[in-house]
């Protein structure tokens, strides 16, 4: 009988989905599960999948040509403008993702929705006469090496992109990310996807950058057609092209202009690390030692002498059980696994992570690798019964009274005594081992020595292993490597044939199998055995405790976030300056808004580049303090490091502090007088007579602000927030009235202003609000009025400002004070105008009646 | 109004802001509080007692492990995965000269990349 055979799927195109009403709207449907957007799950972003941000741009380019052609995308070249993508979708197996595409066919602007949340808005269009991109000219010759597939991804990887499957398009990069090849899959979204990859890895950071703006996309999709016909079938790759200063990335018939991409928060890694200081430790006994670091010692000793992947640990329980702290000893090693039993008679316990066996007996347990027990010593009966449910060279941990005499201490028969260790719970856990019954042959001895530059004992050592055991030791050397390279013998097969004995003290015999001193120790079996300070041990990791202990510093530390973006994660750190080669001593550290917005997050480290050396230790900077050199007391202003203990160099803005002051009042000056001082004497000019609205007049500025235009014969409107703000400014400046304080919270000066000035408006307007706020400010604004933004949130978000406003003539000045501080060098002008104002300022500080003069000069 | 601005020259224009002080240990309560919003003039941290003390407030520190920039590194093996990471975290505190050794040389182009 014949029969259809469904044993493959094959793709087919399918209509039905594709219809479109005539709004140019379209539901999108994303499932990981179907067919067609399955690849999608290989887009992963620091451990999720995202859709990508050319998937959007693939739904609206389907949607565009089924409003105005067919369904063929290929043949309707476009173009798309300012593109925004505003927040990410997640997808995961489960789930379904609708998104609601929509295109209005009188502007093409468009916009992408999640569940009533916008995610991506732009304008589209057909290009009418479809033109290929300009080529980029990239120099062929570059000092940075072309990079294969597999290091490109394995550097964004680093960096938290996890590309998988079709996303890994990129098929060679060069590493200054100016030129690569992009595979061609018969998949746009991957394949323009790939060209934001190749972008990314031109800068040197470590930081998770997504799109969230392209200001200009064109797709010329019949060029690729014709391009594709021209390559060879097999192997279809494109060359891309990117230019930083033109601000473009082309590739076969795609151009992308001004692609702007914002750092993410990552996740915290998964993991806590595990800190541990490594350090020698005598056997008999130890020193006093933590419960916690004591089973640490046992663990790894058993690690270390017999290596087990699966170790099987076993408690009998006296009440007080330590068994919690070998597993966490286990679980702070890497690839070992531990199952822990606890025999109890007690029905009420349970202990998470552990298999409590009421009424357990030991008879039953086999294969143990420790067993713990308390009080033992002594009684032989039951160590022959230990004997019994042990592995071969199994441990003993007894837990025994503190006042223990060792020497009286009479050991039990088959097993072989490894360590006494008395720990800080009053106890003292004695670790023994079951001697091991098989014998492997008398080992050979064999002198690892750094002066033999010959390495004459690697043979030896080669041919003796070939037959049977072999002592490798050091005698007298320092620095012998010994310890690691027979760590790392014995993880080979046959690795237990290797014993290693490190002789670290001048006083100990010469090393001889046959002298007692020798004989002793390599009778207890242990595979490393080092001799150091007239005592037998090892070396052990032990817990590293955090020093948290608040204490008076002297040495440079400097205040950071942990995780950025998390404000309890603030801490002072150890900077690396040294104390005796700076000048300054900081005493008191002012913390600034734009301080917060960088801790945060909200403000990205990158505005101090992109080099990551830049971006350590960036917050605070203003300070006052004490200039060690000169004796002055001084104020200033640096680019960063400012929250800290000391300064290395004078910076360009400082200033001695006056005698009236004390530096508590001088810390609160440079950042708000140069603000202030910038605006009104470098970005303007204010003059006596004008009117200016200050706003947040409470603030640092906004008070600054308030006396300077108050000084110079302006007449001030400020807004603040609260009632208690508005009382303060106006106990503070008599002059202003409570009619010229609006809110801050909302437009309502607007119409205050509007009141105050009959309708003409203000001349100044002195920014820090934003958005709507930022708008009905400009709208304050009178003939010829000059605008003094302070405020960098619509800047950075790139919102728009109607022209119509500027048919009044007014000015608009972006005001960043800061910009002064970090290319002081290559702006030349700016910084002689920062000069000019410190000159200035510093006129006013030494004498208060300097105003008359500089009054006058300002009105000229 | 002319009145009035002469008084205040008089006083002084450039003057000191009303201040919140906090001490050192208490940076996180600084943060906060003018991340709140909630202040009036400037917030401060309080590093030192005086101009002229050693030493700082009492506060809880993080070590961090410094390189120096005159001295030079060996990295033995420093071409492995591991070895570049750690050379990268070195030259991130401080390390300028760093030398990596691998038995093998420069074997991929990603350790190229990185050595770049």
């Amino acid at each position: 009988m014949v029969k259809w055979d469904h044993s493959e799927d094959w793709f087919i195109t399918k209509y039905e989905n594709m219809q479109t009403k005539s709004s140019g709207e379209r539901l999108f449907k994303l499932t990981l599960q179907s067919d067609n957007e399955e690849f999608l799950s290989g887009h992963i972003i620091d451990g999720k999948v995202l859709v990508p941000a050319t998937a959007y741009l693939q739904y609206i380019w389907e949607t565009f040509s089924l409003m105005y052609h067919g369904p063929s995308i290929v043949d309707v070249p476009l173009e798309f403008e300012d593109i925004r993508f505003l927040r990410a979708t997640h997808l995961t197996k489960e789930n379904t993702v609708e998104l609601i595409v929509m295109i209005q066919y009188g502007t093409g602007h468009f916009e992408i929705t999640e569940s009533g949340t916008l995610v991506c808005t732009g304008i589209v269009r057909e290009i009418e006469n479809p033109q290929p991109p300009e080529p980029i000219t990239v120099p062929k010759e570059s000092k940075y090496p072309m990079m294969t597939q597999k290091d490109f991804y394995k550097e964004l990887k680093l960096r938290g992109y996890h590309y998988q499957g079709t996303f890994r398009a990129v098929n060679e990069a060069r590493g200054d990310g100016l030129y690569g090849k992009i595979k061609w899959e018969y998949n746009w979204v991957t394949f323009m996807d790939a060209m934001l990859q190749i972008h990314i890895i031109g800068t040197d950071a470590r930081t998770l950058l997504l799109p969230t703006r392209i200001r200009k996309l064109k797709i010329f999709g019949n060029l690729i057609g014709k391009m594709l016909n021209e390559i060879p079938s097999e192997n279809k790759e494109f060359e891309v092209f990117v230019s930083h200063s033109e601000d473009r990335v082309v590739c076969g018939g795609i151009e992308i202009s001004g692609l702007q991409a914002s750092p993410v928060g990552r996740r915290k890694p998964p993991g806590i690390p595990v800190l541990e200081k490594y350090e020698f430790l005598p056997h008999f006994p130890t020193p006093q030692l933590t419960i916690a670091d004591a089973s640490r010692i046992c663990v790894q000793l058993s690690v270390e002498n017999n290596p087990s992947l699966k170790m099987n640990l076993v408690e009998i329980d006296n009440g007080k059980p330590i068994l919690l702290n070998f597993v966490d000893a286990v679980e702070d090693l890497p690839l070992i696994n531990g199952e822990f039993s606890l025999l109890t008679l007690n029905k009420e316990v349970d202990i998470s992570g552990i298999n409590v066996l009421v009424d357990g007996k030991l008879q039953s347990m086999t294969n143990c690798h420790f067993i713990i027990a308390s009080n033992i010593l002594g009684n032989n009966s039951e160590f022959v019964q230990m004997s019994k449910s042990l592995v071969e060279m199994g441990y003993v941990v007894c837990r025994e009274n503190c006042n223990l005499d060792i020497s009286k201490m009479i050991r039990p028969d088959g097993f072989n005594l490894i360590a006494i260790i008395p720990t800080t719970e009053m106890e003292v856990l004695v670790l023994l081992q079951k001697e091991r019954k098989k014998f492997y042959g008398i080992p050979v001895p064999i002198e690892v020595s750094l002066m033999d530059l010959e390495y004459s004992w690697m043979e030896k050592a080669r041919t003796a292993l070939s037959k049977g055991p072999v002592i490798l030791y050091a005698q007298n050397e320092k620095f012998s490597g010994i310890l690691g390279m027979v760590n790392c013998l014995r993880k080979e097969p046959d690795g237990h044939m290797v014993t290693c004995v490190f002789i670290d003290d001048p006083r100990a015999p010469p090393f001889d199998v046959t002298n007692q001193f020798y004989k002793n120790q390599l009778s207890l079996g242990l595979g490393v055995n080092v001799y150091r300070n007239g005592q037998w041990g090892t070396y052990r990791h032990l817990q590293l405790i955090m020093d948290d202990i608040a204490l008076p510093r002297s040495e440079h530390i400097y205040g950071n976030v942990l995780h950025r973006g998390d404000l309890s994660s603030l801490n002072w750190f150890e900077g690396p300056l040294q104390p005796k080669d700076c000048d300054i001593d900081i005493v008191y550290s002012s913390i600034n808004f734009r301080d917060v917005m960088l801790a945060t997050g909200r403000l990205a480290v990158e505005i101090y580049g992109t080099n990551r050396l830049d971006q350590v230790c960036v917050l605070g900077f203003e300070f006052a303090g004490y200039n060690k050199r000169t004796g002055k007391r001084i104020m200033s202003m640096v680019p960063k490091a400012g929250i800290g203990s000391h300064v290395e160099k004078p910076a360009p803005l400082i200033w001695d502090v006056p005698e009236k002051w004390s530096l508590k009042e001088a810390a609160t000056v440079p950042v708000v007088y140069v603000t202030v001082y910038y605006a009104f004497f470098v970005s303007t000019k204010i003059n006596k007579g004008q009117s200016i609205l200050i706003h947040a007049g409470s603030g640092g500025i906004g008070l600054a602000a308030i006396r300077v235009a108050l000084a110079y014969g302006l007449k001030v409107y400020t807004t603040c927030s609260t009632p208690q703000k508005k009382k303060f400014i106006m106990d503070t400046f008599p002059q202003i009235g409570a009619s010229q304080i609006g809110n801050s919270r909302d437009t309502s000066f607007e119409r205050m202003i509007q009141r105050e000035t009959n309708g003409k408006g203000v001349d100044f307007v002195l920014n820090s609000l934003s958005e709507d706020k930022l708008l009905a400010s400009l709208r304050c604004l009178g003939q010829s009025g000059h605008f003094l933004e302070i405020g960098k949130f619509d800047m950075a978000t790139d919102n728009k400002l109607g022209m119509g406003l500027f048919l009044k003539e007014i000015t608009f000045h972006a005001v960043l004070a800061d910009s002064m501080l970090f290319a002081p060098e290559t702006r030349l002008k700016v910084s002689t105008e920062g000069f000019h104002i410190k000159h200035q300022l510093i006129k006013l500080f030494s004498s208060g009646t300097c105003f008359n003069e500089e009054t006058d000069r300002s009105r000229h | 109004m002319k009145k009035l601005i002469d008084q205040d020259i008089e006083r002084g224009i450039v003057q000191p802001l009303p201040v919140t002080v906090f001490p050192a240990h208490e940076l996180e309560k600084a943060f906060r509080f003018l991340g709140g919003g909630k202040h009036i003039g400037k917030v401060i941290v309080q590093v030192r007692e005086e101009a002229k003390s050693p030493a700082t407030l009492p506060v809880k520190v993080i070590s961090q492990i410094y390189f120096k920039p005159d001295l030079i590194y060996v990295i033995p093996g420093g071409l492995g995965g591991f070895g570049l990471e750690l050379a990268d975290w070195m030259a991130l505190r401080g390390a300028r000269q760093l030398m990596l050794s691998s038995s093998r040389g420069i074997s991929n182009s990603y350790q190229t990349f990185r050595i770049a």
